[in-house]
C-alpha cells in the first residue's frame, strides 16, 4: 500500500466508481486518522468501543460528502473528519444527558441530519428488510438508483457506466426503477412506517 | 404510467430545488390539497431513504472489514507515520531552508502573525430576532460587514442584557477586530473556562491570537501548543504559527 496520499489523491480514489480504489482510500484514512479521533473522543470521556462506532459513522459521512461533491478540495480531510466525529460523539451523549451544544464550524449542511439518521438506522436494525427490498427490483435498477440517488452521479456518467444508449433512456429507466421500488415499499407497511420514522426523527 | 413517471420527475426537481417559484408554489398547493399526491411524494422520499440506507450499509460492511484487517496487523492505534527516509529528507530540506528563514524573519515582526491569521469567525445567520432593527440584528449586520467598531458596541449592549455564550463570543471577536485586545482577552478567558462550552475551542484559538497581538508570546505559545496537541479548532494554523514564533 502506498505510504502517503495527498488529500487530492484520496478524493480521486473515493470519487472513482471502482470499489477497490474506494476501499484503498478508506483504509488509508482509517490507518492515518483513527488515532487522532480516538484522542479527541477520549478527551470527552469516550471509550474505545464508542470510538469505533463514531469513527466508522464519521467515515461514512466523509465518504458520502466526497462522492456527492459536497466536500471541497480546499478543506483538510483530517480537520473535517475530526469535526464530524466530535459532533457525532456529542450527539450520542446528548441522547443520554440532553447535552447542550451548538456550532461545529466544519460540518456541511446535511451532516447533522445524516448523523441522527445513521444512529436511528442502527437502532432500528432494518438493514435486512431493506436488502430484501432491493433484491426484488433487480441488479440494474439497484445500480442505477445507487449511482443517481446515493452518489449523485450525473446522467451522462450513468449512461457510460451502465451502457445506456442516451441520457433520455437512462432517465426513463431510472424513473421506472424508482416506480418499481415505490410499489414494493408500498406493499410493506412495517418497513414504510420505519422509513417514515427515520425521516421524521432525522 | 406516464403520469406517475412524470410525478417522479417533479418530485426530483422539487427536492433538488430545480422548480421555479411558481412551480414550487403549485407543488406545495398540490401537496396540501391532494392527499394522494402527498402520499405519493412521501413514499418517494421513503424510497430515497431506503436507497441511502442500503448503500450506506454496504459501505459500513466494507469499513468494518477494513477495520478488522487493520486490527489484525495492529496498525490502527498508532498514528500514521511517514517513512524514515521521508523524515530524513524533511530534515535535510529544513536545514537547507534555515538561512531563508532568517532572511524572512528579519522582515516580519511577530505581531504580523496576528494580522495574517485573524479572520472573524463565520456568523451562522444574519437574522436573529423578529425585529429587523433589533440591536442584535444591527450587531450581526455590522459584524458581517466587518465593521467591528459598531459590532463590538452593539454586541456589548446585547450581552449586558442577555449574557449568552454566543453573544460573548462574537463580542470578543468584534473587540479583536477593533483592536481592543485587552477587553477581548477578558471575554475570551471567561469563554475558555468552560471546557464544554459551545465556543471553547474557537475561543482558545482567538485568545492565542489576542496574546500575539499584545506581544504576550509565552502565553500565546502555551495555548497554541495545547491547540495542536488536542487537534483543536485551527490546529493546523497553530502549528504554522508555532514555527514562526
Amino acid at each position: 500500500m502506498k505510504i502517503y496520499y495527498s488529500n487530492i489523491e484520496i478524493l480521486d480514489l473515493i470519487k472513482s466508481s471502482d470499489r477497490d480504489k474506494n476501499n484503498k482510500a478508506l483504509k488509508y484514512i482509517y490507518r492515518s486518522y483513527f488515532a487522532d479521533v480516538l484522542k479527541v473522543i477520549r478527551k470527552f470521556g469516550g471509550n474505545k468501543e464508542i470510538v469505533n462506532e463514531v469513527f466508522q459513522d464519521s467515515l461514512i459521512i466523509l465518504y458520502e460528502n466526497i462522492k456527492t461533491n459536497k466536500f471541497k478540495e480546499e478543506s483538510s480531510l483530517k480537520t473535517y473528519l475530526l469535526s464530524v466525529a466530535k459532533y457525532n460523539y456529542l450527539s450520542k451523549l446528548r441522547e443520554k444527558r440532553k447535552y447542550q451544544f451548538g456550532d461545529f464550524g466544519e460540518l456541511l449542511p446535511d451532516d447533522e441530519r445524516y448523523i441522527e439518521e445513521m444512529q436511528d438506522t442502527r437502532e432500528k436494525n432494518i438493514e435486512d428488510a431493506i436488502e430484501l427490498l432491493f433484491t426484488e427490483i433487480g441488479d440494474q435498477c439497484k445500480q442505477l438508483l445507487k449511482f443517481f440517488y446515493y452518489e449523485k452521479m450525473p446522467h451522462k456518467d450513468i449512461v457510460k457506466k451502465l451502457n445506456f444508449s442516451s441520457i433520455q433512456t437512462a432517465k426513463t429507466r431510472k424513473a421506472q426503477c424508482m416506480k418499481k421500488l415505490i410499489e414494493i415499499v408500498n406493499t410493506k407497511p412495517g418497513l414504510k412506517k420505519h422509513l417514515m420514522e427515520i425521516r421524521e426523527t432525522a | 404510467m406516464e403520469d406517475e413517471l412524470k410525478n417522479i420527475d417533479r418530485f426530483e426537481a422539487y427536492l433538488n430545488g430545480e422548480l421555479s417559484k411558481e412551480e414550487r408554489e403549485l407543488f406545495n398547493e398540490e401537496t396540501s390539497k391532494d392527499p394522494d399526491f402527498k402520499e405519493e411524494f412521501e413514499t418517494y422520499k421513503n424510497a430515497i431513504t431506503a436507497i441511502r440506507i442500503l448503500n450506506r450499509n454496504v459501505l459500513r460492511k466494507d469499513i468494518e472489514k477494513i477495520a478488522s484487517e487493520i486490527d489484525e496487523v495492529g496498525e490502527r492505534d498508532k498514528p500514521f507515520k511517514i517513512g524514515s527516509y521521508l523524515k530524513y529528507a524533511a530534515i535535510l530540506i529544513g536545514v537547507a531552508l534555515i538561512p531563508l528563514y532568517f532572511v524572512f524573519r528579519n522582515n516580519a515582526t511577530k505581531t504580523d502573525v496576528f494580522a495574517d491569521n485573524f479572520s472573524p469567525y463565520q456568523m451562522i445567520s444574519t437574522e436573529r430576532g423578529e425585529e429587523q432593527d433589533s440591536i442584535l440584528n444591527l450587531a450581526v449586520v455590522a459584524y458581517n460587514k466587518q465593521n467591528f467598531d459598531e459590532a463590538s458596541s452593539f454586541f456589548k449592549n446585547v450581552y449586558e442584557k442577555n449574557e449568552t455564550e454566543e453573544t460573548q463570543f462574537y463580542l470578543s471577536i468584534s473587540l479583536l477586530g477593533n483592536k481592543q485586545y485587552e477587553e477581548a482577552i477578558i471575554q475570551l478567558k471567561k469563554l475558555c473556562e468552560n471546557k464544554l462550552g459551545l465556543y471553547y475551542e474557537q475561543s482558545l484559538w482567538y485568545l492565542s491570537l489576542a496574546y500575539i497581538a499584545t506581544e504576550d508570546f509565552a502565553k500565546a505559545e502555551t495555548l497554541l501548543k495545547q491547540i495542536v496537541e488536542n487537534n483543536s479548532y485551527s490546529y493546523e494554523k497553530a502549528q504554522k504559527i508555532l514555527k514562526e514564533l
